[in-house]
């Protein structure tokens, strides 16, 4: 069988203890929203505000690819990267440059995400980059991948996260974003 | 457009799917009599590289997909030979639509002519390449 994914966002609970592992592969458009809670609700509300000096933090998001089909043999070389779009003005997604470890028997690399406070909050978090200088000639090498092996070949194995922040300038506009693609590649066989 | 493949032996052949519907691994092709190796849609056969003697075949589907699940499939499909000390390669690209791209070298900032990471079956046996 090809193998098949679904991308979750990992959300609420305690640190090490996601309280809700939400697949957002069928939410939506758009699958994730970038919002100040910490939830995969696909709304309006809980928007972000323009600050008047300084920067404002969404919540972060921490997502990763989940095995629903296994391959024959295995998966991995899974890279990321975005239209190269971007959202305008004085907005950015960050994303984190290290991957918290998530695999099927551990999630010690989540981190309940802080209200309004940088990605490099993250625990495991030290640096980050913009997500839209990634694009699919130039992707992020990863999210990594900690099953054993470095390798996914069974049901219910995952990426490490990739986590994901949207910062907010005074120099932004006011409104409703356009949705931007993400994507993740991956090799098989 | 999903392919499968089928690994050729001077006598008979291993399928990726048997009839019963069980799988072969790709790690389970008998690299020291492969002759061939095909992609096939169904019944019909796509693609098929002859393989000369010390060529070592190099295989992915190379999958893209989205937070949706949209997903885009390449298929890469060649070999890699050691010639003094030096890798070089051939590895044709089959997409989605049916057009097939030819390309040597790795090529890390591309969309799809990045190199995979190399299964021990494929590297040259006198190096970690």
């Amino acid at each position: 069988m090809v193998a098949a994914f679904n991308v979750n966002f990992d959300f609420g609970g305690a640190d090490n203890a996601p309280g809700t592992e939400q697949d957002i592969t069928g939410l939506g458009p758009p699958e994730l929203r970038f919002k100040q809670a910490d939830n995969a609700t696909i709304d309006s509300s809980d928007p972000m505000p323009i600050p008047t000096a300084g920067t404002e933090f969404s919540r972060w998001k921490q997502i990763y690819l989940v095995c629903t089909t296994a391959p024959d043999t295995q998966v991995d070389n899974v890279r990321f990267f975005t239209d190269g779009g971007g959202f305008g003005t004085g907005i950015t997604v960050r994303v984190g440059d290290q991957f918290p470890l998530h695999s099927a028997a551990i999630e010690t690399g989540y981190d309940v995400s802080d209200a309004n406070a940088v990605m490099t909050t993250h625990t495991d978090i030290t640096t980050s980059s913009d997500a839209f200088t990634f694009t699919t000639g130039s992707p992020l090498s990863g999210p990594t991948i900690s099953e054993a092996g470095g390798i996914i070949n069974a049901i219910g194995e995952t990426t490490n996260y990739l986590v994901l922040q949207m910062e907010v300038l005074s120099t932004a506009s006011p409104g409703n974003l356009t949705d931007e693609t993400f994507t993740f590649r991956y090799d098989e066989i | 457009m999903e392919l499968t493949w089928k690994a050729v032996y001077p006598e008979g052949c291993l399928n990726q799917y048997n009839e019963d519907g069980s799988v072969n691994k790709y790690t389970d092709i008998d690299r020291s009599k492969l002759h061939s190796f095909e992609l096939h849609k169904g019944e019909q056969l796509i693609f098929r590289l002859i393989l000369e003697e010390g060529q070592r075949l190099i295989f992915r589907r190379r999958v893209a997909q989205n937070l949706k699940g949209d997903k885009f499939v390449v298929y890469l499909v060649g070999w890699q030979k050691t010639i003094g000390g030096e890798n070089i390669q051939s590895i044709s690209y089959v997409f989605e639509d049916g057009h097939i791209e030819m390309a040597g070298q790795w090529k890390e900032k591309s969309d799809w002519f990045y190199a995979p990471n190399l299964i021990k079956e494929e590297k040259d046996g006198s190096s970690d390449k």
